[in-house]
């Protein structure tokens, strides 16, 4: 579990004044497990981007944990 | 005259022309109230139109508007078909209200008349048997020309609106949809496909300036689609589209629009009441002509400095407003910064007291008044505001 994904997606949820999550799989859907819609998601990209460097939006639709981290692992 | 069999398909209901006309012949309705489905909304919309019921168009984001959702009774229209159901909805009298995305804190009532709002539907054979996406709010004036259009052709709505990108490639896919219209956002989050979709004939985007890149890829997504642009407004419904950038000026709308100092002027006659006086609207959105002829022009920017997220119109000194009315900030600036997802993302540069405030604490206060989309999605706490930095931090 990428700590610094855990991170942004904790600043989005609490952003929103929503419960922060404690653990995600590669598996966990952004939108249907986390509730993130495409206004949470551009926020993750650019908060993930100031963390890791990385815009995991660069190769297209990010829709899952393990999307981000394949993205994260290819562009850094 | 043959319509297709279903008028409304979602994941889990589809509802039959001959089912819907039963339902709106009589029954209750609603002058304002937000429903749960869409379906809900739809029954009750097209119900008050062929009763000539005047109606106000809940979303249920709009936040201070309290819908009195009070019943009503209406006769029963008898044995409807689905001519005697175009006829009634062409006819009707009713008065539609609808709100603008909020360009001065609360959003702005718009009354259109059904016939100002189905001006620009065009019903013949040639638009028979067409299965429409519907990835439009339906309480929002995309979302009414899209119904109207597919209504009065008798064509199939299959509900896209809000839906997860596996779930639209499927819906589209499994119903055969073949035409499309919506925002470059929503294009931008379902793009590219895993395989290109063929039965797509049309695909309409309309509500945000789109771009060379994301037309290609509709064109590579898309292979036997015409890609059309569309030009409309909440305050005057659908006036122009194009197969390109440029959009032409139809012959019937040459007296009711005009151009001054290159910012496109709409004439009063095509509004909805309760906007401006005069004679003439200023939309400030910015054009460049083609050639000389004046007929063909594209859209180049926005006058003012409205930011357009994902199809909303957030003017940044309206989120500076509510910012600056919080104690312990001392100054802030709000811009729009480029983003793939909405086309752009609202940030605030906030200079504060002292450190006792933060990020989350200003959102939770800012929810309180403003939409969702026009909260800051970034808050950044600095020495100084940088007013003079250019490039992607600059508001225009």
């Amino acid at each position: 579990m990428n700590l610094k994904v855990l991170e942004a997606i904790n600043e989005v949820k609490q952003g929103k004044g929503e419960p922060t999550v404690k653990v995600f799989n590669v598996d966990t859907h952004l939108r249907d497990d986390l509730g993130l819609d495409s206004f949470d998601l551009a926020e993750l990209t650019v908060r993930i981007e100031e963390k890791t460097g990385v815009d995991i939006f660069a190769n297209g639709v990010i829709e899952t944990i393990g999307e981000i981290e394949k993205q994260l692992e290819s562009g850094s | 005259m043959a319509v297709n069999s279903s008028f409304y398909i979602n994941d889990s209901t589809e509802i039959s022309y001959d089912n819907f006309i039963v339902q709106i012949a009589s029954g209750k309705i609603y002058k304002d109230k937000s429903f749960s489905t869409t379906l809900e909304f739809l029954t009750n919309l097209i119900k008050g139109i062929i009763h000539h019921v005047d109606l106000t168009l809940v979303d249920p984001l709009i936040q201070g508007y309290d819908p009195s959702e009070a019943a009503i009774d209406v006769e029963n229209l008898g044995k409807l078909d689905f001519n005697s159901m175009v006829d009634a909805i062409v006819n009707s009298t009713s008065k539609i209200t609808i709100f603008t995305s909020g360009t001065t804190g609360q959003p702005k009532k718009v009354t259109h008349s059904l016939s100002n709002l189905i001006r620009e539907v065009r019903t013949s054979t040639r638009h028979r048997g067409a299965i429409w996406g519907y990835a439009y709010n339906p309480t929002h004036m995309a979302g009414l020309q899209v119904l109207f259009q597919a209504l009065l052709n008798g064509n199939t709505l299959v509900d896209l609106f809000g839906k997860s990108k596996s779930s639209v490639i499927s819906m589209l896919e499994n119903h055969t949809v073949t035409h499309l219209s919506a925002t470059p956002t929503f294009y931008r989050l379902l793009l590219p496909l895993n395989r290109p979709n063929t039965s797509l004939k049309s695909v309409s985007l309309g509500g945000e300036k789109s771009d060379t890149l994301l037309i290609e890829n509709l064109k590579t997504s898309f292979p036997n689609a015409k890609i059309n642009n569309i030009y409309a407004s909440t305050e005057a419904g659908t006036l122009f589209s194009a197969d390109g950038e440029y959009f032409y000026v139809k012959s019937h709308l040459l007296e009711k629009v005009r151009f001054r100092k290159s910012e496109l002027e709409i004439h009063a006659s095509l509004l909805g009441s309760g906007m401006a006086d005069q004679e003439w609207y200023a939309t400030g959105d910015l054009v460049e002509w083609k050639d000389d002829d004046k007929k063909y022009f594209k859209f180049v920017s926005r006058k003012n400095e409205m930011v357009n997220v994902g199809g909303n119109k957030v003017n940044p000194h309206d989120i500076e407003t509510q910012l600056k009315s919080i104690e312990r900030v001392i100054d802030c600036l709000v811009y729009g910064v480029p983003n793939p997802i909405l086309g752009n993302m609202i940030c605030a540069d906030i200079v504060v007291k002292d450190s006792s405030i933060d990020e989350f604490t200003i959102k939770k206060i800012l929810r309180n008044n403003l939409e969702n989309y026009q909260i800051p999605r970034k808050i950044n706490i600095v020495d100084e505001l940088k007013t003079t930095r250019t490039g992607k931090l600059k508001r225009k």
